[in-house]
Parts: structure tokens; sequence; C-alpha cells
């Protein structure tokens, strides 16, 4: 695909952004089974992967956790001990609608690539990367623009796990 | 041991009642902790008819539909996800699948491309889409999934985004 060039009208700081990682989350909680058996008990799904050691460990070298998990281990506790704000998922969208003066944004699009599965024990990184801010452009929602950020999941050591691509529309300017 | 699998083939629907403890839960265990997916007030003052759905929730569900009909074996590749109306406690949901496309690739393993939905269907069986997925699901071919090294899984796109 044909590398597009960025909107002329967009601040340098955010144009600088544009394909790179600008957000990394290095850790997160320990992926554990606990939690991995909670959530397919929440979605009422039986895969032995999940609940039968015996039958995961011939199948996948362990059990696994639910795929559907991959965005939720570095997700920040709602609440925390030194009484500081709790951090914001998703830190660079964030930044992003505050650069671009846009403070309302819906998620348009979301596609997820898996690589390495998820094991109990791991902890994942998230790297945050820009990797595409439009132009000015309008829709039912009013003005505003489209853009795209991956995250990056990777396990200690660096092993990819999985990439969510999230394509929103920020939108809401005040006017002056 | 490779199963035959043919494009048009549809799963066997699924049918749950969802209900305000898939909703918490499901939410809760993803670490998802805005109010829209457990507390009743703050949703309908959002004007959403009710606690909603979250999206690892409905991807979970998927997924647990797709394998329920593969096996263990089958190994998720990708998806994508689109939410088109809220899931409250109280909706019937069913569950269809369609094989969109099927193809064996050089490594060994059989992708298949699916297109999933919830749809919310009342008393007299009349079905409205709430969500669809498209899903891309590695089967063992003459390889098994798992077995696959992370520099060998190269998952291929959705059919949709080829030239």
């Amino acid at each position: 695909m044909a590398e597009e060039t960025p909107p002329d009208d967009l601040p340098a700081e955010v144009r600088s952004w544009i394909g790179r990682v600008v957000v990394v989350e290095p850790d997160s909680v320990p992926v554990e089974m606990g939690i991995c058996r909670l959530f397919a008990a929440a979605v009422e799904d039986g895969n032995p992967l999940y609940w039968d050691e015996q039958t995961a460990n011939s199948i996948a070298g362990s059990p696994i956790a639910p795929s559907a998990l991959i965005s939720a281990w570095n997700r920040p506790d709602p609440w925390r001990p030194d009484g500081a704000p709790p951090a914001r998922a998703l830190e660079l969208h964030f930044r992003l609608k505050e650069k671009l003066g846009l403070p309302k944004a819906v998620v348009t699009r979301a596609e997820t690539e898996l690589h390495a599965p998820v094991r109990p024990g791991d902890r994942l990184s998230a790297e945050q990367r820009l990797d595409r801010v439009g132009p000015r452009t309008r829709n039912r929602l009013g003005e505003g623009r489209y853009w795209t950020i991956s995250v990056l999941y990777r396990r200690a050591g660096g092993e990819l796990c999985g990439i969510e691509e999230l394509e929103f529309y920020g939108y809401g300017a005040v006017q002056p | 041991m490779t199963r035959t699998i043919r494009i048009g083939e549809t799963l066997p629907e699924r049918r749950v009642n969802i209900s305000a403890l898939h909703i918490v839960l499901g939410a809760i265990a993803s670490r998802d902790w805005q109010p829209q997916h457990h507390d009743h007030e703050q949703a309908t003052a959002a004007r959403l008819p009710g606690i909603i759905l979250n999206a690892p929730s409905q991807i979970g569900w998927f997924i647990g539909y797709v394998t329920a009909w593969t096996g263990p074996h089958a190994r998720i590749a990708r998806w994508r996800l689109s939410m088109l109306k809220p899931i409250c406690p109280g909706t019937r949901l069913v569950m269809t699948g369609t094989v969109r496309s099927v193809k064996d690739d050089p490594a060994g393993l059989r992708w298949i491309e699916l297109d999933l939905a919830m749809s919310r269907e009342d008393a007299n069986a009349a079905q409205e889409r709430l969500s669809a997925t498209r899903m891309l699901v590695a089967m063992p071919g003459t390889v098994e999934p798992w077995a696959v090294t992370a520099e060998a899984w190269r998952p291929p796109p959705f059919t949709d985004y080829e030239s």
C-alpha cells in the first residue's frame, strides 16, 4: 500500500508521532487461569484449552488464555493505594484527542490479529503506535478526523502475541 | 486429521438468554470498568437501554461458538468486530455463522474464514442483527495449528482486503 502523506494542518507534534510507537505500557497484570476461567464462564465457553490441563498440554503445550482477553491484561486497575487517579487505557488515543482538539471519539473499526498464544504466567507489554491521521472531514457526528492506532502486545523477551488495530472518528471541536 | 469444511456451510445455531450476570462478569473478567457495563442508572443516563455487553465479551461469545464447532485443535488468527446495536440483559441471542472461504497454505494449515452474527430473537422468532464478526481460524491440515512456530505463523488477510 502506498504511504499516505499526513494532512498539512496537523500539529507538528502529531505529525512526528505518525508511524511511531508513542506510548509503551511496559507491564501488565500476570496472566492466570483463575481469571481466564472466570471469563470463559462469563461467555459459557467450555473449550478444554481453558478448563482441562491435561488436554491443553497435549494440544497446545499448556493451557492458554482466551484470545478475547488479549487487550485486557494491560488495562489499569480502577483504584490505586497511593490515591493517584487510575491510568488511562489507550493513553495515545487521549493524547491525540487533546492535541487535535476533538474531545469526543467513537471506534469505527476494530481488527485484531493474533500471534503467539498467551499462557499463564505471561506478562504483556503494550506498544501504542499511531498509524494514520486523516484530513478534516464531516459525517453524521459532525466535523472531525479519522485516526488509526495499533497496539502491539508482546510477552517478556519481545515475542509478539497480537496486534489490535483501532480506527476512531474524533469530533466535537469547541467552536470559537 | 483434516476435516471437510465447505464454502457456504453453516454452523449450527446457538441460543442464549443474556443476563446481567453475563454482562457484568464478562466486563469485570476482561478488566473493563466502564460504568455502562455494570451500572444500570449510568447506562440509561447515557441513553442506552441498559448495561451493555462489552467488546471482549462479544468476541468471547463468538470464539466459544466457533470452537464448539471446530474443536480445540482450531487456533483463532484474526477477527473484525462490528457492534451494531446494544446487547442488554433480557436479550434472547441467536448466534449464526457461515463459512466464507477455505484455503490450504503451503505451511500445511487450512484457513477458514467465517461470517458470524448475533441477533435478537423475539417471541415471534423474528430476528434483528446486533453484532457481526468476520473471523479467521487455522484448522489442522498437514500440521497442527498449535504446533506452528512464531516464524511460520502467517495469518492471511481477510478476503475482502485481497486485491
